[in-house]
């Protein structure tokens, strides 16, 4: 500012001419105004050097792409340890996103596996029980064929309430032609008696019920008898006398006699014989054919035989295969 | 120069958090531009020679992590920061708003500047739909993040430039 201002002193018209001294003071003057220009406008000047010597970069490493502009050599050298140690960084963090994601699609995919499985489980459980109801619907229908009276099959709806009855209610009644005094069997075996019926559901006394009886012959020795309930829920067979042929094993099946049951059907087998007792006859107990607590079908046989079969009745012997050894 | 320091190494971490962890973040490709928000920061609240250069070293920095031409982002950061320089800061209004706007029209430049300098851009006319589509997404994240990133670098400056003063200036301006 000082020499600007004394060769402005200098460059006065009033002063007499001095030519050595007149140029060295212009040339300070140029300076000067050049100095307060690049001054005033540094910003725009600098950001327009940055931008040329950006320019230039991008033009020198566009025509020599393998060797790259002498800046980025420079710079890359200078900042290659940076650089692997970001890249490293960025390597690591991207290496745990993608663990992250795997994982994280892991866990989907196990979760959705376990949905899977556990839909397939019970998709498998339905079937297992619908072919388990076809077996069993399969073996009521072919005794129904064999079985040469009216029949209606039910399915039971509930068991007893009680201790002391030994009922089940089946999901038919008067509706469907169940009458009371039908006898209701298994494919297995005998189940009890229809002892009291509604539109649409009907009672069924069970064999191991106190009141129940059944009229039996022994399969092997044909000694008759009666199978009863009893309180303690071990049936019996009463009136077999002391001096009839029984053992342990023999088979129990339907007389025929009571006008109920068809003849030959399975009662059951005999587990014990007590000869202690006083009295005519022994104590006997039976293992059911049928346990009435699994039951789920059960097959109603009436005492009219089947319209096909009424003209030539058959014995009904024929009809209860499972009876047969 | 101290505080230009603390901005370049700002604005490097910038760039290292935009090359990893924004894309964990992020649900899409497009990540918020942290440096080019710092670099309109500059232009706007630090009109300084060594602004100008800080913002030409941070595109230079983001050329040699990411760019396979080097210089184009160097060169998109200074126009950035030279327009904003010459035009938005003679925009007195002051506010979240506006540097959201101006981080927003700071993003268009410098895709522009980018698709005007590298021939990476050579686009067919169906890609122009993509591109702008990118690139609207890009400012409005980056515009998005500007305003709280404004504060955070407004208060890092108030800091500094509060330790720089002597004390008895720091007392006489309370």
């Amino acid at each position: 500012m000082a020499a600007a201002r004394t060769g402005k002193t200098a460059d006065s018209p009033r002063s007499s001419p001095q030519p050595d001294q007149s140029r060295p003071s212009r040339v300070r003057q140029v300076w000067f105004v050049a100095l307060t220009v690049l001054r005033r406008y540094r910003m725009p000047i600098h950001a327009t050097c940055a931008l040329a010597l950006a320019f230039y970069v991008v033009t020198v490493s566009s025509a020599a792409p393998q060797k790259g502009d002498p800046v980025t050599r420079v710079l890359a050298q200078s900042v290659k340890p940076i650089q692997k140690s970001l890249h490293a960084l960025g390597s690591t963090i991207r290496n745990i996103q993608i663990n992250f994601v795997a994982f994280k699609d892991l866990w989907n995919e196990n979760q959705a596996l376990k949905e899977q499985i556990a839909a397939l489980e019970a998709e498998r459980n339905r079937l297992f029980e619908a072919k388990l109801a076809n077996d069993r619907l399969t073996e009521l229908l072919e005794i129904r064929t064999r079985i040469l009276r009216e029949s209606v099959a039910a399915t039971v709806i509930s068991n007893s309430a009680s201790t002391w009855f030994r009922t089940i209610t089946v999901d038919k009644g008067a509706g469907s032609g169940i009458h009371r005094g039908m006898a209701v069997i298994t494919p297995r075996g005998v189940v009890g008696r229809v002892v009291s019926v509604a539109d649409d559901t009907a009672k069924v006394l069970l064999l191991t019920d106190h009141k129940s009886g059944i009229d039996i012959i022994t399969q092997r020795t044909r000694v008759r008898g009666i199978v009863s309930g009893s309180v303690d829920g071990e049936p019996i067979v009463k009136y077999m006398g002391r001096n009839d042929d029984i053992r342990p094993g023999d088979r129990l099946i339907t007389s025929g006699l009571d006008g109920t049951f068809p003849k030959g059907l399975l009662v059951g087998t005999i587990m014990e014989i007590a000869d202690d007792g006083p009295g005519l006859f022994r104590r006997v107990r039976v293992s059911l054919a049928v346990d009435p607590l699994v039951m789920e079908e059960v097959l109603f046989i009436s005492d009219k035989p089947r319209p096909s079969y009424s003209s030539a009745p058959q014995p009904d012997s024929q009809a209860a295969p499972s009876a047969t050894p | 120069m101290n505080l230009s320091l603390v901005y370049f190494a700002i604005g490097l971490t910038f760039v290292v958090l935009q090359a990893t962890v924004l894309h964990l973040a992020s649900w899409t490709p497009i990540i918020p531009d942290l440096t080019l928000v710092l670099c309109v920061y500059l232009a706007l609240n630090r009109p300084r020679v060594d602004a100008v250069w800080t913002t030409f070293l941070l595109g230079y920095a983001i050329d040699m992590l990411s760019s396979p031409q080097p210089g184009v982002n160097a060169m998109a950061f200074s126009a950035v920061f030279l327009v904003v320089y010459l035009a938005f800061r003679y925009v007195w209004a002051k506010g979240p708003l506006i540097s959201a706007i101006t981080v927003f029209v700071a993003v268009w430049l410098k895709v522009g500047a980018l698709i005007a300098i590298s021939p990476l851009f050579e686009l067919s006319a169906g890609n122009w739909m993509v591109v702008g589509d990118a690139v609207l997404r890009e400012a409005i994240f980056s515009a998005c993040i500007a305003p709280p990133l404004f504060l955070m670098l407004r208060s890092i400056q108030n800091r500094m430039e509060t330790v720089k003063k002597p004390p008895s200036l720091a007392n006489a301006s309370s």
